[in-house]
């Protein structure tokens, strides 16, 4: 019983606080944010497992957190609204060129991360040459093109 | 300073819901959720989790001094400090059932008589020489919440009250 309310709290904080910080900050992942995403794993492994280190706890504590995982995704797809509320809506930041700095400073999104996915996705080189950048659910920068 | 800008509406030929309220609402929830993160970081440093000023508690009653901390963490060790004058013989009294929550991992002085006094365990430290004692208390909390008892050494009674946080 321990196990399972360890694995739901760490579960639902962990969900919360991502959700709380935004997704473009996963998706500006630095070397930092990779350091301090090991950090964050390591103390939860600790909250997680306490002081029982044997394969068993090992195992429930994982079978635990993908089953968690597996409802709330089951639910997602049953209820919009959940879905919504955990995983955000797609979010257009650069219309027919022109960017939308109200909604990038919100989303915490600059010319530049929208550039270089424009640069990465399809070798653009100006901010006219794009009909729509869109700041997608998973935190990445989706760019449409304006055709030629 | 940074300039403001208004969240502009658009109208859009793409096959997305953008839900631009629902954004909103959840930019306003992020930047609440920000500051209370703060406030959370800062009363930590302050010892809201354990170990910090708005932990620590000092309580002094006739020549007997007590130490210890109101926030704890479940598993974490913990001490409490006591601090006496000079006397032959010291007993503390502590309640069984503020022992439920602890397990007691040590006590120095390890020299002490201990046995059963009314839903009590009495330790009895016997004191050579003069000076001031301090006697240790190495406690790790078994249970999480409230806890509050109170401690009689050499029959002056102690309130002793902490959150274990789970």
């Amino acid at each position: 019983m321990e196990l399972f309310l360890r694995g739901v709290a760490v579960y639902l904080f962990l969900l919360a606080l991502f959700r709380i910080l935004g997704k473009r900050s996963l998706a500006e992942t630095t070397t930092f944010d990779f350091v301090l995403l090991l950090i964050v794993g390591e103390a939860t492994q600790q909250a997680l497992l306490g002081n029982d280190f044997s394969v068993t706890n090992a195992l429930v504590l994982i079978t635990v957190l993908m089953g968690i995982d597996m409802v709330f995704v089951k639910l997602k797809g049953r209820y919009k609204k959940l879905d919504r509320l955990l995983e955000g809506t797609p979010l257009i930041l650069v219309d027919h060129g022109k960017p939308l700095k109200g909604r990038m400073s919100q989303a915490r999104v600059d010319t530049e991360d929208i550039m270089e996915a424009a640069r990465l996705a399809h070798g653009l080189e100006r901010m006219e040459q794009i009909k729509y950048a869109v700041l997608e659910r998973d935190g990445q920068i989706s760019i449409i093109p304006l055709p030629e | 300073m940074q300039k403001i800008h208004q969240v502009e509406k658009i109208e859009h030929t793409l096959e997305l819901d953008e839900k631009l309220s629902h954004q909103q609402k959840g930019w306003n929830v992020q930047r609440v959720c920000g500051i209370l993160i703060l406030i959370v970081v800062v009363l930590t440093a302050l010892g809201l989790f354990g170990n910090g000023l708005l932990s620590k508690r000092q309580l002094a009653n006739g020549g007997t001094a007590l130490r210890y901390d109101r926030f704890l963490r479940y598993e974490k060790e913990t001490t409490i400090t006591w601090q006496l004058s000079r006397r032959d013989e010291i007993e503390i009294l502590i309640p069984m059932r503020y022992l439920d929550a602890f397990k007691i991992e040590k006590i120095i002085p390890e020299s002490y008589e201990s046995r059963i006094v009314n839903g009590n365990v009495s330790y009895t430290f016997t004191v050579a020489g003069a000076g001031e004692t301090a006697i240790y208390f190495y406690l790790n909390p078994q249970k999480a919440g409230s806890v509050a008892d109170t401690w009689r050494v050499n029959d002056q009674a102690f309130e002793i009250t902490h959150f274990i946080y789970p």
